[in-house]
């Protein structure tokens, strides 16, 4: 036994693309928009999987009434491979472009997280004293595509661990490259008092960590 | 007035899109870690069920 629905008119069968094509254009502009004005930081991340999602309702919607998706997969393929490529190589959507310079002297200015999508990104704690430290703290860094530099001042007890999907890890005189690159330092002191942790990624590149 | 059969193919392909993008919506929510040696087979097996169920549908209309 098949299932068989009323015919879509020509209008019907174009309806639902053009909806969601233009919802999708619609969206990614406001995006754009409000981060080139500096509103918000628009969460691309997300925004990417959601779009897709709709992509994949609107081909169901247009499949039960016979119309040929076609614009819609071709989207949808688009979507899927930004996100397998974005997965494999730990790319942050929507992190941006260019080269940064981050210097926070106290833990309150240090931030849980920082992201850059392609470029440099270089974090530089040389101001951070172990008094400015206080207790143990933790970052995180991420790179899709590019280099990552972290320095740390001489007596800064440190626990580092960097990884590069694709590239090059040199984490103080300890280096490795290739696929999966991954490079641990431990504080290198007696292992008592505050520890900064610094969980750093590159998905296609460099990351260094060195003492400055 | 002839009557529209959905398009099956079409229907796999959009849960497809679906599914994924509930998978990397999750990943990028930190629920859970998708690896390339995992994403790469599962995509395969994916396309594989597209592919079966796709076959299928243009049989049935034959």
């Amino acid at each position: 036994m098949s299932t068989t629905s009323p015919p879509a008119s020509p209008l019907e069968r174009v309806r639902s693309g053009r909806l969601v094509a233009g919802l999708l254009l619609v969206l990614f502009g406001i995006g754009w928009l409000l981060e080139v004005l500096d509103v918000i930081d628009f969460p691309w991340d997300v925004l990417f999987p959601i779009a897709l999602i709709l992509v994949g309702v609107a081909i169901v919607v247009a499949s039960r009434s016979g119309a040929r998706p076609g614009g819609l997969i071709a989207v949808g393929i688009v979507l899927t491979g930004v996100m397998v490529l974005g997965s494999a190589i730990d790319f942050p959507l929507g992190g941006g472009v260019g080269e940064r310079l981050e210097r926070p002297a106290t833990v309150s200015e240090l931030r849980d997280e920082y992201v850059l999508g392609i470029g440099q990104l270089t974090v530089d704690l040389t101001d951070m004293s172990v008094a400015a430290l206080g207790a143990d703290a933790r970052t995180r860094v991420r790179v899709g595509v590019g280099q990552l530099v972290v320095i740390v001042p001489e007596d800064l007890p440190v626990l580092v661990f960097a990884r590069a999907t694709v590239g090059n890890v040199r984490v103080f005189e300890d280096e490795e490259g290739g696929f999966g690159a991954e490079r641990e330092a431990g504080p290198g002191l007696d292992g008592r008092g505050p520890v900064l942790e610094l969980v750093l990624s590159v998905g296609l590149g460099e990351v260094e960590v060195r003492r400055g | 007035m002839a009557e529209t059969r959905p398009s099956r193919g079409g229907l796999v392909v959009g849960a497809f899109f679906i599914v994924a993008g509930l998978a990397f919506l999750l990943e990028r929510l930190d629920v859970w870690e998708l690896e390339i040696r995992t994403l790469a087979p599962a995509l395969l097996i994916a396309l594989g069920f597209i592919v079966l169920l796709g076959g299928r549908s243009g049989e049935d209309r034959s």
